[in-house]
């Protein structure tokens, strides 16, 4: 194959970057991305930008990116990143046994961006090709074996709740109410405006539900986002997976606070069923509260084909303290 | 791997006969170093363990000259059916070095060295070798493995818990509970009938359960079976116990195959009522999250909470793989020495 410029994302890629993608992704099947979505991604981004590419006789012919996000962790701000979009283009790939360009190309940006100074933690959810180089070549580990809180949507229960509404955009108050739950958390994406206005509101050809409840100052209490997920969906066993599903992208409620949990959870139960869909699904960390709560209030625990995995670039914060601290959602992954 | 020179001199082999009191000295020393709670184990415990398990033994050492044991890597052998054939894997279980012999996580130890002929013995194709070895390692023996010796996660392990006052009582009566004391008539084709469910399954025949419920020295279990008329629909296994430090009554095996669920449901009676007469407020239990029972158990009131462990394994052949393990093995808790 000869040698390839391995180097960081430079202005004017961005077209051969995203033909490159839409090549090999569309020949596994899924729609091209456009320049809007990966403007949004990877440079609209609050938290920067995280691309490596490979270039061979002037041709881009792979890509290793992330997508980073603020984290509050250990009294301070720093960053994880999450592992999106990686590929080589077929011509230029090794096999599983020796290490190609894809694990090069990885290396460089691990070496640019990893570190106990940089980025703390790169994280994804990998294809079982890109889990399997990644563990064998690249220090992947695995964070949990995934699995996923799913409730079909019965009766809705009769019960008097605090009233919940649609938020369009985010200001300082999502900041506050994360600061509400942050103390329970030992790692945590920050969800203040910023991060919430890019992730959900701006977001090209995706739609969110944000639905918030707010006490007698119109302060906001808490806070759920949800999106239909489709027929099917790999956070649930096959016997579920028959279903038509809504998600529970993000979940931000005060442990505190059951009140306002059982209310979001009940509005996003009616505008599912509104919608035809059959089931609710959503993630938590098995130490949370609303682990327990949510299958208190009927959903099961489902496995599912994913694992989180990660690479830690400070030993304190290996897989087991990241399992046991670190609070995630489905919408601190691409996958919603 | 280049050895450290002062690893030279260790004499490293399977066990033999004879081994047994410099094996457990050296056992009971490095495990009594890092638990102030560790009782000593006997030499009746350890052949119970090793020598009478239907499964067979897995045992290497690494001795000094003067013939201490400084190492061991051991397993626990199993009869499975891997896609109904025969087949063997071993729970890894009791490895410990001396901590005079410890290497570091970059320099590999003794550990290592005795783990790695260990593979080489057992570790291969059925039904002579062990198809897959596996274990709920203590995070230092899972990082080592993870580097050296070929660990694959399986899943982070989840339980079930449910208050012993909550589950749904059975919703039929047709089929009778009965508490038994040695393995019940029956029982091997019952075994047989469950392998067809899973990819695999250690055999829980008559052999298999009178070794690892009622010879058991160290336990008391108590067992009930669930009958329609003459046939054997299922069995349950409990005791009063600790796991990963919650106290609670133990479903410590478990085997109700087929489509009806009557069986099921009368033995999760029999367990709620064994916990209440044990004084246990709460249930706890453990399976694979890809086996029904996890949905099954969710249903009839259990909880799912997280253990401190993580399920790995080290796979010999196409097509078992960590991935493979994890959505088509059955296990228990009886599988695993922890209860």
């Amino acid at each position: 194959m000869g040698d390839h410029e391995i180097r960081a994302l430079r202005s004017g890629d961005e077209v051969p970057l995203l033909a490159a993608f839409n090549q090999v992704f569309g020949a596994a099947g899924a729609a091209p991305r456009t320049m809007d979505e990966w403007r949004w991604a990877f440079e609209a981004n609050p938290a920067g930008q995280r691309v490596f590419v490979a270039i061979h006789e002037g041709e881009l012919v792979a890509q290793y990116a992330a997508l980073p996000v603020r984290v509050w962790i250990g009294g301070e701000e720093r960053i994880f990143a999450q592992i999106v979009d990686s590929f080589v283009r077929p011509d230029h790939r090794a096999g599983l046994k020796r290490p190609g360009l894809f694990v090069k190309t990885a290396e460089a940006f691990f070496e640019a961006f990893g570190g106990p100074q940089r980025d703390l933690v790169h994280y994804g959810w990998p294809v079982p090709s890109a889990r399997r180089i990644g563990e064998r070549f690249l220090k992947y580990e695995v964070v949990r074996t995934q699995c996923a809180l799913v409730r079909e949507l019965g009766t809705p229960a009769a019960a008097e709740r605090p009233s919940v509404e649609e938020i369009a955009s985010f200001d300082e108050q999502a900041k506050w109410l994360w600061d509400r739950c942050a103390d329970r958390f030992g790692a945590s994406a920050i969800r203040d405006a910023r991060y919430l206005n890019w992730r959900f509101r701006d977001a090209p050809g995706k739609r969110y539900t944000c639905l918030g409840v707010r006490d007698g100052g119109g302060i906001l209490r808490g806070l759920a986002v949800t999106r239909a997920g489709g027929a099917g969906t790999p956070f649930a066993s096959p016997e579920a997976g028959r279903a038509e599903f809504d998600l529970l992208a993000d979940w931000l409620v005060p442990e505190d606070e059951v009140e306002v949990a059982d209310a979001l959870l009940e509005e996003a139960d009616a505008r599912a069923r509104a919608r035809g869909a059959r089931a609710l699904v959503a993630l938590f960390p098995e130490w949370s509260r609303w682990f327990a709560h949510f299958q208190e209030r009927g959903f099961l625990v489902h496995p599912s084909d994913y694992a989180m995995m990660a690479r830690n670039f400070h030993p304190r914060y290996d897989m087991r303290w990241l399992r046991e601290r670190w609070w995630y959602q489905l919408s601190d992954t691409d996958l919603v | 791997m280049r050895v450290p020179p002062v690893l030279n001199q260790l004499e490293i082999r399977e066990y033999r006969p004879g081994d047994e009191g410099e094996l457990l000295a050296g056992f009971n020393r490095a495990f009594a170093a890092v638990d102030p709670a560790f009782a000593p184990r006997g030499l009746a415990e350890w052949r119970w363990r090793f020598l009478e398990n239907p499964g067979g033994w897995r045992i290497f050492l690494a001795l000094t000259p003067d013939g201490r044991v400084v190492s061991q890597y051991a397993g626990i052998g199993q009869r499975v059916l891997l896609d109904g054939e025969p087949a063997r894997f071993s729970q890894s279980v009791d490895s410990f070095t001396d901590p005079a012999w410890r290497g570091g996580l970059k320099k590999p130890g003794v550990f290592v060295l005795t783990g790695l002929p260990f593979a080489e013995r057992y570790g291969g194709r059925p039904p002579e070798r062990d198809s897959a070895m596996w274990g709920l390692p203590v995070q230092p023996a899972w990082r080592i493995g993870q580097r050296y010796l070929g660990y694959e996660l399986v899943r982070t392990q989840n339980q079930l818990v449910a208050r012993a006052g909550e589950l749904r009582p059975p919703s039929s009566s047709r089929v009778a509970v009965e508490e038994v004391a040695s393995a019940p008539p029956g029982v091997d084709a019952l075994s047989t009938e469950a392998a067809r469910e899973h990819g695999a399954i250690a055999v829980r025949d008559a052999a298999h359960l009178a070794w690892r419920f009622f010879r058991n020295p160290a336990h008391r279990y108590r067992m009930a079976v669930a009958r329609e008329g003459p046939t054997l629909r299922g069995y349950a296994v409990q005791r009063s116990g600790s796991f990963d430090g919650r106290r609670a009554s133990l479903v410590c095996d478990w085997l109700a195959p087929g489509e009806d669920r009557a069986a099921a449901e009368a033995l999760r009676a029999w367990l709620a009522e064994r916990a209440r007469s044990d004084g246990d407020a709460e249930l706890l239990a453990l399976f694979p999250d890809t086996a029904r029972e996890w949905l099954e158990f969710q249903r009839a009131g259990f909880r799912v909470h997280a253990t401190g462990y993580v399920l790995a394994a080290r796979c010999y052949h196409r097509p078992l793989t960590a991935e493979w393990l994890r959505k088509r093995w059955y296990y228990t808790l009886g599988d695993t020495d922890l209860v």
